[in-house]
């Protein structure tokens, strides 16, 4: 029993972008929110940042899914980084035109300023780790934002390329710029218990009291990606643990000695 | 798949090293603080312990040796301490020599020293030949014997010179000691010593410029000045030797001076 109890606490935090493990905490809530709004009103493009594991990815997915339903939504996760492809792709997904052969910019521009836009139906194309682009394909997005038949978000980690991205070349076509942070030590409590809840494993939840928690939170530094290695690595030493020596499993608080233990495994120690 | 026990001894390590740096820092601390406040406990007790010393040394350096004999201000009165501690051995050397050989037969060393002397505060007026400047010349050592050598050059008594030469004999060596040691630290002590000696061993031109010295540098030392009135009675200035205690006994009340006074007067110390 407590195996398969140790085995569904551990899957749960198995690092994936699945809308269906978005956790909801009040931070994020607030962010969609007003990621939706901004999205909702007529703008070239928006920007979403922050270091990486802090949820951006996770994000676009969720509103992915909640605006998929009423609008063109289209998100691509993984950068189409050869331009030729790039405008075949959107071509194809945003205007359902199949290219079989070259398609360059300008022939996709013209695409583009051809087309009218039927009850501000207006396209919203997402781009994930668009940190990824070349600069000139980014020129290149820019030039088609300004359009205003394109709405882009682009999502990207924190980084210099991001500064002058954000700060030079999009500078006057971005109407939104959200940060993403780290979790804080109450967020990252309800994002453990609220996802071992979520699968259903109350019991492992409560293990995760507030000394855990500050452990945690020491070792993770509140991002949620590392925080998901470190838990599933900690579920999966008490595994061994449960099969081997169970007497070391302290069932009503996360042992210090096993978090330690996920840390160095994941190498989120150095020992 | 999961190395457990490696996992394990990792994280010991880790745990220790972690425990062991906030403690060792806090020991660290603590000792650092700790010396801290031994040495400057032990700063605070050595300044103490040092600041008489150090208005010795004021004093000396404030008194040294002046070439003007009419020297009209008044000697600074110092109430500290010295005390004179020759090595014992020396000291028994010197009485042996002082008694085993009369200071006239063996004149082993002469020292040429140039000694401007300072007026005492009493004998601004009364001590006319010191006035002028007197230089007391005492040759450095020559090691060829004298063996006749005079005691001494009364020529001071003749006539004010402008030097005194005084060719000492005796236990030269452990008294040029003694001097060289007072013209290192200008301890009154030590001057007191050499006048003593001096005077024992029958130098009385020396006697009287070391008590002067003395004088000069501790106003208040009475030894000081009944060895400056004795060599003076005995170079034949009997007049200034008993003005000089009178003045001295007026300011200090001697009742060792005032003894001297009666001997002198009376004619029973010549």
């Amino acid at each position: 029993m407590k195996v398969e109890l140790f085995t569904k606490s551990r899957d749960s935090f198995l690092d994936s972008t699945s809308v269906e493990n978005y956790i909801e905490l009040d931070r994020a809530s607030m962010i969609y929110k007003s990621l939706l709004e901004a999205v909702s009103k007529p703008m070239k493009m928006a920007l979403l940042f922050g270091k990486p594991g802090t949820g951006k990815s996770m994000l676009l997915a969720k509103l992915y899914q909640s605006m998929s339903q009423n609008q063109k939504v289209f998100l691509y996760s993984t950068p189409i980084l050869d331009e030729d492809e790039f405008f075949k792709v959107l071509a194809q997904d945003l205007y359902g035109i199949k290219y079989d052969e070259e398609l360059n910019f300008t022939q996709f521009m013209k695409i583009v300023e051809n087309r009218e836009i039927i009850d501000d139906s207006i396209p919203f194309v997402m781009l994930d780790e668009a940190q990824l682009y070349l600069e000139p394909l980014m020129e290149k997005i820019r030039l088609l934002s300004d359009t205003r038949k394109v709405k882009f978000l682009i999502s990207l980690h924190k980084t210099q390329k991001e500064d002058v991205v954000a700060k030079e070349h999009f500078q006057t076509r971005i109407s939104k710029t959200i940060e993403l942070e780290n979790a804080s030590m109450d967020e990252l409590k309800i994002y453990i218990q609220k996802k071992l809840m979520k699968a259903n494993c109350l019991e492992t939840a409560t293990m995760f009291t507030q000394k855990a928690i500050k452990t945690i939170y020491r070792l993770t530094a509140g991002n949620y990606r590392n925080t998901n290695k470190l838990l599933y690595a900690f579920f999966e030493i008490g595994l061994y643990y449960l099969a081997n020596e169970p007497k070391k499993i302290d069932s009503n608080e996360a042992s210090t000695v096993m978090l330690e233990m996920a840390a160095i495994h994941t190498g989120l120690l150095d020992a | 798949m999961l190395d457990i026990k490696e996992l394990e001894q990792r994280q010991r390590n880790y745990a220790l090293k972690r425990r062991f740096v906030p403690v060792a820092i806090i020991v660290l601390v603590v000792v650092v603080f700790g010396f801290g406040y031994l040495f400057s406990t032990v700063e605070t007790e050595k300044k103490v312990i040092q600041k008489p010393s150090i208005a010795i040394k004021a004093v000396a350096v404030k008194s040294k040796p002046e070439t003007k004999i009419n020297d009209t201000k008044p000697a600074e009165i110092v109430q500290e301490q010295t005390v004179l501690s020759p090595a014992m051995d020396f000291v028994q050397s010197m009485k042996n020599h002082s008694s085993a050989q009369p200071p006239v037969q063996q004149v082993s060393q002469i020292r040429t020293v140039v000694v401007q002397v300072p007026a005492p505060v009493v004998q601004q007026k009364s001590i006319e030949p010191i006035k002028e400047p007197s230089v007391v010349v005492v040759k450095q050592p020559e090691i060829a014997r004298q063996p006749e050598a005079p005691k001494m050059n009364h020529k001071m008594e003749s006539a004010p010179k402008t030097s005194i030469n005084i060719e000492r004999s005796g236990s030269g060596s452990e008294i040029d000691q003694v001097i060289k040691r007072f013209q290192t630290n200008q301890n009154p002590s030590l001057s007191l010593f050499v006048a003593k000696k001096s005077y024992e061993m029958g130098d009385y031109h020396q006697a009287l410029n070391y008590a002067l010295i003395t004088n000069k540098i501790k106003s208040d030392i009475a030894d000081s000045w009944i060895i400056f009135a004795k060599s003076l009675v005995k170079l034949g200035r009997k007049e200034e030797a008993a003005k000089t205690l009178k003045e001295y006994i007026s300011f200090s009340g001697s009742t060792e001076a005032k003894q001297l006074m009666d001997d002198i007067n009376s004619g029973r110390f010549k």
